[in-house]
């Protein structure tokens, strides 16, 4: 196992047109969907890094670790995933990754330091390669660099424009509204202006399509 | 989650003349369809990531005594899946999960309403009360003032309106 310390990419965000006073907020909503959707693709086997995949375990291992299940979710005890996080960096920087105790085994699967590369070739363990932190030069998935993207806009100002200008933002909050069953119910985002603005939203897009 | 509209010249006409509000029913109707079940699909799938569908509110670790008490194989033979301690999933025996219930009120009641809730004694000590000695709060649904769900399923909850919209707005003239 490699000596590194910390297993991280630093993401330089796009903050233009968002109020200072909100800027510690997109970043942190960003780190936080970022490490979120990692979980969700490793744990469903996935990479979420372009370009790369996870070979499935293989079924001596399977048998032995996973109740069968060859799916290769990064998961044995749960403590370097647990361990995933995130760091504010100055600026407009954010850093994701692990680090501490559980960096050497990341590194491990990431195979990014020269030591884990030197290793897994030794090893022949290259071809176990499951990278769930970009190496420089890589970068995330197309879908999440999407949400990236959406997080972002949904914080800017937008510059006046000439045509018509409907904007709204419908949340998921709910309010308690139980006690023997935990519910909640999540209206705000069906409320009649909202759909309202959903329908216009598809009406666009027909039009664009069809040429209304 | 924000959402922002631009109404090009052309829509804005079209509101003029087009009541786009009598659609709003039709809309809820197609959502109801398949929109709450495949959300409650996605709240699971989170879950099992060990994501906390709340923004903001991951999960704490399981504690080392409560690895060591779930690894025997007693509690081994009542689990649901091969592995008890990863992620933290809060689906030892899968009842919590099998609680969960996502449905919509009749369309036509003016008070519409798509109620996500979990039906077991173990969502409030989880959510709110906390669990263990610990008193442990691992959120499971955003019932406090200000809380949402992660950007995630919010997201997912958003395109199932939009594929509902699309279908509505297929025939509309």
């Amino acid at each position: 196992m490699s000596n590194v310390t910390e297993v991280a990419t630093t993401l330089a965000l796009d903050l233009s047109r968002i109020p200072k006073e909100e800027v510690n907020d997109a970043k942190t909503d960003v780190a936080e969907y970022i490490v979120n959707e990692i979980l969700r693709a490793t744990s469903k086997g996935k990479s979420p890094v372009k370009g790369e995949t996870f070979k499935t375990l293989t079924e001596a291992y399977a048998d032995k670790e996973k109740g069968g299940s060859k799916r290769p979710n990064l998961r044995l005890e749960g403590d370097m995933m647990d361990d995933l996080g995130y760091t504010l960096l100055r600026d407009n920087l954010v850093k994701i990754g692990i680090e501490g105790s559980q960096a050497p085994k990341a590194d491990g699967h990431n195979q990014i330091s020269e030591e884990a590369k030197q290793w897994s070739s030794k090893t022949g363990r290259e071809k176990y390669k499951r990278r769930f932190i970009p190496a420089e030069g890589q970068e995330f998935k197309a879908n999440i660099l999407s949400g990236i993207q959406g997080i972002l806009d949904s914080y800017r100002t937008e510059p006046i424009s000439e045509g018509v200008e409907i904007i709204d933002s419908p949340s998921t909050s709910g309010s308690f509204e139980t006690v023997d069953a935990i519910g909640v119910d999540i209206n705000n985002i069906f409320n009649d202006t909202n759909l309202e603005l959903f329908l216009l939203d598809a009406l666009q897009k027909r039009s664009k399509v069809n040429g209304f | 989650m924000g959402f922002e509209l631009k109404v090009n010249k052309s829509t804005a006409k079209l509101l003029d003349t087009a009541n786009i509000g009598s659609l709003v029913p039709r809309l809820r109707q197609e959502f109801s369809k398949t929109g709450p079940k495949k959300f409650r699909r996605d709240i699971l799938d989170d879950m099992n990531a060990g994501v906390s569908p709340v923004k903001g509110k991951r999960w704490a670790k399981y504690s080392d005594s409560y690895k060591k008490a779930i690894n025997t194989p007693r509690i081994k033979r009542l689990a649901t899946g091969s592995k008890l301690t990863s992620p933290v999933n809060l689906r030892l025996t899968g009842k919590l999960w099998e609680s969960l219930s996502t449905k919509t009120t009749p369309t036509f009641f003016s008070s519409w309403r798509l109620i996500i809730a979990f039906d077991n004694f173990l969502a409030d000590i989880h959510n709110r009360r906390g669990a263990s000695k610990r008193k442990v709060v691992r959120r499971l649904l955003p019932t406090l003032p200000n809380e949402e769900f992660n950007r995630g399923l919010t997201n997912k909850l958003v395109s199932y309106i939009k594929l509902a919209a699309s279908t509505v707005v297929k025939d509309f003239r």
